[in-house]
């Protein structure tokens, strides 16, 4: 067990009780026992019955070590079924590559809604990584919220394996359905150009169609400034929105862009605002957000 | 199920008012009703009316289906798609799975799709074998309603029986039989698609009572109440089986406001539109009230994890009284 896998395990005990432990680590031993296909899938599908569905608690001591054993998972919003679940598949035995991957995609395959969260929650755990991103894509393409979240929200195996175009459609995606972006993590290390070419376009889709347009949209642009996406900060600069401007200023005082940089001049009156609100990114999406 | 001339002669209206002001209080449970075929604008009005929770059973899509994939896409939107399309609108989705008597017709599909039936049964939110039972009351629909009794027995799950449209008297008869035979607790079984010819044998006999208000076809509500006051409320339940024909997925809710204009006391609505179904397919051990009894955080503006993003992709209201559409 991995130490990550043995915090898990701590903070299942922490919300179990006893007999409910007991079963979890007796099923555990038995499926690791022997190859028996139909044992894993009836105790997979009986977690919920067995143990609880609670959300769980957890220290936040345990909370930063598990940050820092995984960077960027976050499971304090879990409730003990999907911990449990989480846990149970972290402890398949991977030796027989072929069996191994066989026998999760046929989790996959058959499962209901939340194991569906459970399953891509796990991610993170399964052994040979990269075999698992055709299944994350498949699940960026579902439209059922809580699996979405379940990718999106405080899980690191995105950013760490998706290729890029992938990446891209999730993070769009995820603008698209008004997730919270502020819970995507990686965005600062997948930032690319690519993104931030087709972000200007669904910017300025937005903006056509009088939409609001979340700030992170432009922060993911800072960085990759084009004559195209100043022409973009202008437009917003003297837009009605006054996040919208506010973002804009945000992107014009980070980037090294010089016409960027020129607009900044052109309109002093929002910057000076900016500098009395003591603005940041994420205080400024969660106003978004609150206006949605 | 329905569809058949008699809707086209039938087809002129007698319009009580909807009053459904009387029941605003109520909460209701529909233990049998078809989303799948349903839109979001129902889900709304469902909301609205007091619907909490409802279980989809499994049943024939209008055609048939020619393969094993079909079906389990099929099971699988039971589990996964819908579930989550109903909990946008505040609605706890749960489902009965098992072949329908139309389809067993379908041997050698039939054969596949119960080597499947494991597979989802003992899924969460699973709170029966269902809708299984005759419809042409054949040899094949014999044997798979068998087999899936057999089934029910082993995973200790309620059993949502259809009863035939045609010959319903007879049919019913013989799947009650059938059920015993088999050593089935009659507490278990669920008889459905009722009326004022079966009520009293599947009564006497133990047998969970369900009734169908669906026009021209099954049951109306009128006769309903006519049926509340002579046999009361034990072991009875109202459902809409509202599908792809012509039904009405406020059926439940409507019915109640009927039953209290004609003097049905409260406890005995209460029990017909809601108590009685999770007393019923509770015994699954899949059905806690607690996730639907208290109102769930459908206020739009609610805040989850200090903003506002509705969870799990909650639906937020449209203005269906403009024409105009932002």
């Amino acid at each position: 067990m991995t130490a990550a896998e043995n915090l898990l395990l701590r903070v299942i005990q922490l919300n179990t009780s006893d007999l409910q432990q007991s079963w979890l680590l007796k099923k555990s031993e038995e499926i690791g026992d022997n190859d028996n296909q139909a044992l894993l899938y009836q105790a997979f599908g009986q977690i919920p019955s067995k143990t609880n569905k609670a959300v769980i608690k957890i220290s936040e001591l345990d909370e930063a070590l598990l940050d820092m054993l995984i960077p960027g998972l976050k499971i304090n919003h879990w409730q003990t079924d999907r911990l449990c679940r989480v846990w149970f598949l972290s402890q398949l035995k991977s030796d027989n590559k072929e069996a191994y991957l066989s026998s999760i995609k046929d989790l996959f395959f058959y499962a209901e809604l939340n194991e569906l969260v459970s399953l891509y929650s796990a991610l993170i755990f399964f052994e040979y990584p990269y075999e698992w991103v055709s299944q994350a894509v498949e699940g960026i393409r579902s439209n059922m919220g809580d699996v979405l979240e379940a990718i999106i929200y405080d899980n690191p195996y995105p950013a760490n394996y998706l290729d890029i175009d992938a990446w891209n459609q999730l993070v769009c995606k995820t603008f698209f359905t008004n997730k919270n972006i502020m819970r995507l993590w990686g965005l600062g290390k997948r930032a690319n150009r690519a993104l931030s070419v087709i972000l200007i376009d669904y910017a300025n889709e937005r903006l056509s169609a009088k939409r609001s347009i979340n700030p992170y949209v432009l922060r993911l642009v800072a960085a990759f400034m084009t004559a195209k996406a100043c022409t973009l900060m202008e437009k917003l600069l003297n837009g009605e929105s006054n996040i919208e401007a506010t973002a804009a200023v945000l992107v014009c005082m980070q980037t090294n862009y010089l016409p960027a940089k020129r607009l900044l001049l052109k309109y002093p009156a929002v910057k000076e605002k900016l500098a009395v609100d003591n603005l940041t990114w994420n205080n400024l999406t969660k106003q978004y957000y609150v206006l949605q | 199920m329905c569809c058949n001339d008699e809707i086209r002669k039938n087809f002129t209206y007698q319009n009580l008012d909807i009053d459904l002001s009387l029941v605003k209080d109520l909460k209701f449970f529909d233990p049998h009703i078809h989303m799948v075929s349903r839109t979001t604008d129902d889900y709304q009005a469902m909301a609205d009316a007091g619907i909490v929770a409802i279980i989809e059973p499994a049943f024939w899509l209008g055609q048939p289906r020619t393969g094993l994939d079909s079906f389990r896409d099929y099971y699988s939107s039971l589990i996964g798609w819908e579930r989550f399309r109903a909990s946008q609108f505040g609605i706890k989705h749960y489902c009965t799975i098992g072949l329908n008597s139309r389809e067993a017709n379908n041997e050698p599909l039939a054969e596949q799709v119960m080597e499947l039936l494991p597979r989802v049964i003992y899924k969460e939110g699973v709170v029966g074998i269902g809708e299984i039972g005759f419809d042409d009351q054949t040899k094949a629909e014999e044997k798979y309603y068998r087999l899936q009794l057999e089934l029910a027995k082993t995973a200790s799950l309620p059993v949502q029986v259809h009863t035939p449209h045609r010959d319903k008297k007879q049919g019913t008869t013989k799947s009650m039989k059938i059920a015993l035979e088999h050593g089935l607790d009659p507490g278990m079984v669920i008889i459905d698609h009722n009326n004022e010819e079966t009520v009293k044998e599947v009564l006497d006999l133990g047998f969970w009572a369900a009734f169908t208000i669906y026009p021209f076809t099954k049951m109306g509500n009128e006769r309903m109440v006519e049926i509340v006051k002579k046999y009361g409320s034990e072991r009875i339940m109202i459902n809409s089986a509202a599908d792809w024909g012509i039904s009405d997925p406020l059926a439940v809710p409507k019915t109640a406001a009927l039953m209290i204009l004609k003097g049905i006391s409260l406890p005995d609505v209460e029990k017909v539109t809601y108590r009685n179904a999770i007393s019923a397919f509770g015994q699954s051990g899949m059905i806690n009230e607690a996730d639907f009894s208290t109102p769930a955080e459908i206020d739009q503006s609610a805040s989850y994890q200090k903003n506002t993003i509705l969870r799990g992709g909650q639906q937020p209201r449209i203005d269906k009284s403009s024409i105009v559409i932002s």
